[in-house]
């Protein structure tokens, strides 16, 4: 008996001990990487590596230049100087090579978990392979959270990462920071990883994120419109607001509005958006859109007091911004719909789960089709509040 | 003979029996010889009676037997007031014997016996020993009185509400205590000596028709079973009669409180107390038991519960804050929130001990300070807490030897572990601390669990005395345990007596008790 338990005990032990995590790093020797960007390599204007020897049997493949930013941890837990950010580029053929080559520069072990960024330069963002490529290593890794950004730029990401916000953190921090704040701002696109995956895979069209670099500053504004797996444009602040006012993620926005001569502006609170999809009679495929607003009048113009209080004379406001903003809406609809032929509202996904009947029969056609879907917007809105009188 | 007295019918005269001779001179004789080198034994010997025919002797110890007793309510009478009322004149021998049993001795507690072995160790226990001339037994007094510490509030097991009576070291205080707090002809107090030399009191104490007779039986058939010369301390007996020694886990609860003894009484246990200690002995115990406080029935339903569910979460954290922070740092800062992450990062930077070490070494200034808090004197104790913990802390961090957070994490573990109301059980969570360190800083995560799951596997198939360790969570008998458990309902739900213990009469609370009816009483009144 107690022969059996000794062999037993010799077999349980290294079963259970060889299948612990034998890789024990400390914390203070890792690098958190927060933020990565990609650059299209051209070739040239990089300075060439002193290779010592020349090892490599080929060419090497240089596809990419990558840099990656951590932050200064010392600096954050308020002991040691210094910068308060590591930036390293290095040209490479993939995200694996990439990794390769940096870990022989930095005297920590790199560590992606809390990636908070992600940035690609618009001319890989707009070549299909590259973005393939990257795309998928991003989506299959087992290491990367599927909550960080995705962002596209016009500018070098290179530039963008080593960008100094003054603020005494990396831009993979500042950007984190900036997308998940309370008071979101309604110009930006918000969408992740995962976000942009699904929607790639459900209706072949996202939105991405753009960030921009103006002299120190950078910013993120506006979206990138993703199609059939690159990017097809861009779209602006304000068309990216009312992009996310159709698909229903914003809950405020502030239009400026003119009645009787006087500019006024009406924030507009509580959106709910209600998208509906159907055929008619003539087989045109519709979507309707449905949205409901409150209104709040948060500038009027100097001693009119009376006229807030004057139901007509709200009852102007309200017709008037209702019209505007429903055109404006519809306007960025057909544009999208136009220019890019992206399919970023779902139309086809809302007719597949509603319409399953005619899905079925349009969705060989579907690239062809959605140019013609014809759009309405009823935009209601309906003023509650006007502020204080005096 | 009835029931009890079978079950705790000893064979304690396994010496031989030595019969007492008719003579004084030959009995005392033989005592000295049997007590000789023992110069606290007092003989005296005097004659009584009027004309001082009748010879007579004392024998006691000195310092365990109460002098006032033996002077004023033995000798005075025997002397001097036996001289004074005449006896009869023609009373022969053999009445002076019952005349002076029953007419002479204002001493409430006698006994007669007719062993000279018995005359030794009721001597030594205390009694005095009144030997007659030409008669061949002994009357035993009962003058137990040594110096004994008063009734004082227990150290440890400390109560903000509830009684401040704590054991002391006298054996018959000590049932007298938890007497007090059973007046009912069903508590039961059966005594035994154990201990081939020191002949130690152990009383066992129960309720009849309460306890639970399984556990009554295996408690008495372990302490008959003990052969062993000297119990110092109920943590001989402990020991001696636990399930599992290897366990780190105590299976018997000790308490100073009577009050707790009590309780345990009321709930089908048995307690064991030992004479010279101040620490009862309550089983069987249960993991869920250890965790109650007296005080969680003294104060409202509401303040209990939480603190009682506080009181789990500290035991949890007690146990694995440490190494969760160990595996968390070395082998997995991805569950860590980012902001905190690069925080820790910077904060251990430049530290030179892996997280493991820097954890044990901590931890083991910790329980050094512990140790030596213990050792010192009250106020010394104190000092070195504060030195120990403040200035060794920051001097520490200040070096850059251990990181700031460790400190705090330490500590949290320490004020967590402090929460345990029972001191045994707490300190066995403190030793099983190191271990899961150990097994977090090599295997990460999965050692951690690995760990637990072994503690509780081993917990799953603890017993103490019959009654798994884990009841009522994974010996089932009935819905109404739980209301003890994580939170504590209101006393008038809690009806039952844990109906994992009491076999019979399981219910405490009378079912005509209900809040209604204190509602109608109300509306009667008004």
């Amino acid at each position: 008996m107690d022969r059996i338990k000794i062999y037993l005990i010799i077999l349980i032990i290294p079963i259970l001990l060889f299948s612990g995590c034998w890789d024990k790093v400390e914390i203070d020797e890792r690098a958190f990487i927060t933020a990565i960007g990609y650059d299209k390599y051209e070739g040239g204007n990089e300075a060439k590596e002193e290779n010592v020897e020349k090892e490599t049997e080929k060419e090497p493949l240089n596809r990419y230049i990558r840099t990656i930013t951590y932050p200064n941890v010392s600096l954050i837990a308020g002991k040691g100087q210094g910068k308060p950010f590591f930036v390293y580029s290095t040209v490479c053929a993939s995200w694996a090579d990439g990794r390769q080559q940096i870990a022989l520069r930095d005297n920590k072990n790199f560590y992606v978990y809390h990636l908070k960024a992600v940035i690609f330069n618009e001319e890989i963002a707009r070549d299909e392979e590259l973005f393939r490529e990257m795309f998928d290593t991003f989506e299959r890794s087992v290491f990367l959270n599927r909550k960080l950004y995705f962002f596209v730029t016009p500018n070098k990401a290179q530039d963008i990462l080593m960008t100094d916000t003054g603020k005494n953190m990396d831009v993979g921090l500042y950007i984190d920071e900036l997308m998940s704040k309370e008071n979101k701002p309604t110009r930006m696109a918000k969408s992740d990883l995962g976000t942009i995956a699904v929607d790639l895979r459900e209706s072949n069209a996202a939105l991405a994120p753009r960030i921009i670099k103006s002299k120190d500053e950078i910013k993120v504004s506006g979206a990138g419109v993703l199609k059939d797996n690159k990017l097809v444009g861009m779209l602006g602040e304000l068309e990216t607001r009312d992009v996310f006012i159709l698909k229903g993620k914003v809950k405020l926005a502030d239009y400026t509005i003119k009645v009787d001569d006087k500019f006024i502006v009406v924030s507009q609170t509580d959106l709910k958006t209600n998208m509906k999809t159907y055929e008619d009679k003539d087989g045109n495929i519709n979507v309707y859109f449905d949205i409901r607003a409150e209104g709040d009048i948060v500038q009027h113009y100097f001693r009119t007091s009376k006229e807030p209080f004057d139901e007509k004379y709200i009852d102007r406001v309200n017709k008037k911004v209702n019209e505007l903003i429903s055109k404006e809406l519809g306007d960025v609809f057909k544009k999208i719909q136009k220019d890019f032929g992206a399919d970023i509202f779902k139309v086809g996904e809302n007719l597949r789960k509603f319409h399953p009947a005619t899905w079925n029969k349009i969705k060989d056609d579907w690239d062809e089709i959605y140019p013609k879907v014809k759009v309405k917007v009823d935009y209601k809105m309906n003023i509650r509040r006007v502020g204080i009188k005096q | 003979m009835n029931y009890y007295e079978k079950l705790f019918n000893t064979q304690e005269d396994t010496q031989n029996k030595i019969n007492m001779a008719k003579g004084l001179e030959e009995n005392l004789k033989r005592l000295k010889e049997m007590l000789s080198n023992c110069d606290d034994i007092i003989y005296r010997e005097f004659n009584v009676g009027k004309d001082q025919k009748l010879k007579f002797a004392t024998v006691y110890a000195e310092g365990l037997a109460d002098k006032i007793i033996v002077n004023e309510y033995v000798l005075k009478n025997l002397m001097i007031l036996a001289r004074i009322t005449e006896p009869e004149v023609n009373s022969i021998r053999e009445k002076v014997y019952g005349l002076i049993k029953d007419g002479v001795l204002s001493v409430s507690d006698l006994k007669e016996i007719d062993d000279l072995n018995e005359v030794v160790n009721n001597v030594l226990s205390g009694e005095t020993v009144l030997l007659f001339d030409k008669w061949d037994k002994a009357i035993v007094i009962a003058s137990k009185g040594w110096p004994m510490r008063g009734i004082s509030e227990p150290e440890t097991d400390t109560v903000i509400r509830g009684s401040r009576e704590g054991f002391t070291e006298t054996l018959r205080v000590n049932t007298a205590l938890v007497r007090r707090r059973i007046r009912d002809s069903k508590f039961k107090i059966k005594q035994m000596r154990i201990g081939r030399r020191s002949k130690t009191d152990v009383a066992v104490l129960f309720i009849d028709g309460i306890v639970n007779q399984d556990i009554l039986k295996t408690v008495v058939y372990r302490l008959k079973s003990i052969e062993i010369d000297g119990i110092l301390e109920s943590g001989y007996i402990e020991q001696l009669i636990e399930d599992n020694w290897r366990s780190p886990f105590p299976q018997v609860q000790s308490t100073e409180r009577p009050e707790k003894v009590a309780a345990a009484l009321y709930e089908g246990k048995v307690a064991i107390i030992v004479d010279n200690t101040p620490f009862a002995l309550i089983l069987p115990t249960t993991f869920n038991a250890l965790i109650q406080a007296t005080e969680d029935y003294n104060e409202r339903v509401l303040i209990t519960s939480i603190i009682r569910f506080l009181r789990y979460t500290a035991m949890l954290i007690s146990v694995i804050l440490p190494a969760l922070y160990v595996a968390m740092l070395a082998f997995h800062p991805g569950m860590i929130p980012t902001e905190l992450a690069l925080y820790i990062a910077g904060n251990r930077d430049g530290v030179p001990f892996p997280a493991v070490i820097e954890a044990l070494i901590m931890e083991g200034a910790l329980e050094l300070l512990r140790e030596a808090g213990i050792r010192l004197p009250g106020p010394i104790g104190a000092t070195i807490g504060i030195i120990g913990g403040l200035v060794l802390g920051q001097a520490a961090v200040d070096a850059g030897i251990v990181s700031s957070l460790m400190i705090i994490v330490v500590a949290i573990t320490a004020i967590s572990s402090y929460s345990n109301p029972n001191y045994s059980f707490a300190i066995s969570f403190r030793m099983l601390r190191f271990t899961y360190i150990m097994a977090a800083g090599f295997l990460g995560l999965y050692g951690l669990m690995l760990a637990i799951l072994i503690t509780l596997i081993h917990l799953c198939n603890l017993k103490s005395f019959g009654i798994p360790y884990l009841s009522p969570f994974i010996y089932y008998t009935s819905l109404k345990d739980f209301k003890d458990t994580f939170i504590r309902v209101p006393l008038h739900k809690m009806k039952g007596r844990p109906q994992f213990i009491a076999k019979e009469d399981k219910d405490r609370l009378m079912n005509k008790f209900s809040r209604d009816n204190l509602k109608r009483g109300e509306d009667n009144n008004g």
